[in-house]
């Protein structure tokens, strides 16, 4: 699928053809759905922010115009629902119970439940990743989506500045932070490997 | 270089955005530092952690679960203002309206501004159906150079005030280049290195801080900004003098 058909597809579904918005979410919902589960490191709310953001998309598509890049313009969305969402959670004051609960849980879970067998650089790789996944769920909620928009999506500086509307020298100083501060929070775990 | 400065430039290092002179100051640094040697280790280690996170995948009814979300709601398309009450655009008085306006701009087209002078009419009656096309302003930039405490090096620090605009999502993209200035010849056509490039919203006042090893002579070096609105083919490329040289060096 060329750019140009991508633009054929978002011409098509201003005009209301609903065949063609299909094809434009199955283009691109697997990487909304990585991404939210990556801001958000929850399988079922990654599924409601992806859900949320495509309605909004559905929306919101004559306002496109196509002078960034439509992939640019859907982060951007995705993130606003994402942060959207953790504000409304942040007002209803639950969400620091439901986190440590499941941060319990999923501790113990992993010490019982035994890996499947395989070598030992797997499950430390794996274990890793898994306490990476916090680390980054730990961080302020701009810095978070600008380590996924840059280390998952693969956006550049530029294209990050656009999603979340900041300068390119907050997005890279604020990079630097949220990475020193994923060191930081690893530093005692690497030790341990 | 103080290792506060140093672990500002984590980043950049491991990503190579990092110009010469810098990057020899860094990494002279990192040889008589241990503590930011093993930092930059871990650094690394993360950096390469988080571009090796998998992607997941998502479960088989996620598309079903968008598309059948659609359904459920009303499509409330976002439109522009006028088009979403265009049912009132069929009223007569707004029709009464429109007609009057139509015939005042195309009286007014007839007249070109020689025409008004010709025939005494002021500008302020049709001047504005012939306006003239503004560009939108490029800020000029002052420039600072900020010497460190301990006398090596410092920041050279260049500040613009990016004007404010009614003009929706317009941002000023912006290059700033450091030149090595050749006898006889002008500057954009010296050797020049990058050393910051960026957006900035209108409205702000934006400073760009370059860290440099030591403060670049205004005999030797000058710089170059350009910059251009980005809905707006207006670029426009200004050399800018740097300051003379503190007492210091």
């Amino acid at each position: 699928m060329t750019d140009a058909d991508e633009q054929r597809l978002i011409e098509r579904s201003k005009e209301g053809d609903r065949r063609a918005f299909d094809a434009l979410v199955r283009m691109h919902e697997k990487r909304v759905y990585n991404l939210a589960y990556r801001l958000s490191g929850n399988y079922d709310e990654a599924g409601d922010i992806t859900v949320e953001a495509f309605l909004r998309v559905y929306q919101a598509i004559n306002n496109f115009r196509g002078d960034a890049n439509f992939s640019t313009w859907l982060y951007r969305i995705v993130t606003n629902v994402y942060l959207d969402r953790r504000k409304r959670q942040k007002n209803r004051q639950t969400l620091s119970l439901e986190e440590y609960v499941e941060l319990e849980e999923s501790q113990v879970t992993r010490q019982i439940e035994d890996p499947s067998p395989g070598p030992e650089e797997l499950v430390e790789a794996q274990q890793r990743q898994e306490l990476l996944q916090k680390a980054i769920e730990s961080l302020p909620e701009y810095q978070r989506a600008m380590i996924v928009l840059y280390h998952v999506d693969g956006l550049s500086y530029e294209e990050i500045a656009e999603v979340l509307s900041l300068p390119i020298g907050t997005v890279k100083s604020r990079l630097n932070r949220a990475r020193l501060a994923l060191r930081e929070k690893l530093e005692p775990i690497r030790e341990a490997f | 270089m103080q290792c506060q400065d140093a672990i500002e430039l984590f980043s950049d290092y491991v990503s190579g955005d990092m110009d010469k002179a810098l990057l020899a100051a860094f990494e002279a640094h990192l040889q008589q530092c241990p503590s930011c040697r093993e930092g930059m280790l871990g650094f690394r280690q993360v950096w390469a952690d988080l571009d090796r996170l998998p992607s997941v995948e998502p479960p088989p009814s996620l598309h079903e679960r968008i598309l059948a979300k659609l359904d459920e709601e009303p499509l409330q398309r976002e439109r522009p203002k006028l088009l979403s009450n265009w049912r009132q655009l069929w009223r007569p008085q707004v029709l009464a309206a429109a007609a009057l306006v139509l015939i005042v701009l195309l009286a007014g087209l007839q007249f070109t501004p020689a025409r008004h002078a010709a025939l005494g009419l002021p500008d302020r009656l049709f001047g504005w159906l012939h306006p003239a096309q503004k560009p939108m302003p490029i800020p000029q930039p002052t420039v600072d150079w900020q010497a460190n405490q301990n006398g090596q090096g410092g920041y050279l620090e260049v500040h613009f005030q990016v004007p404010a605009t009614s003009s929706k999502g317009a941002s000023l993209h912006f290059t700033i280049a450091l030149v090595r200035l050749q006898p006889g010849l002008p500057a954009s056509q010296g050797d020049k290195v990058v050393i910051q490039q960026g957006v900035a919203l209108p409205g702000t006042l934006y400073t760009a801080r370059i860290q440099l090893e030591q403060q670049p002579d205004p005999a030797q070096f000058s710089l170059l900004f350009s910059a251009g609105w980005t809905n707006d083919k207006t670029e426009k490329t200004q050399q800018l003098a740097l300051p003379p040289l503190s007492n210091s060096q």
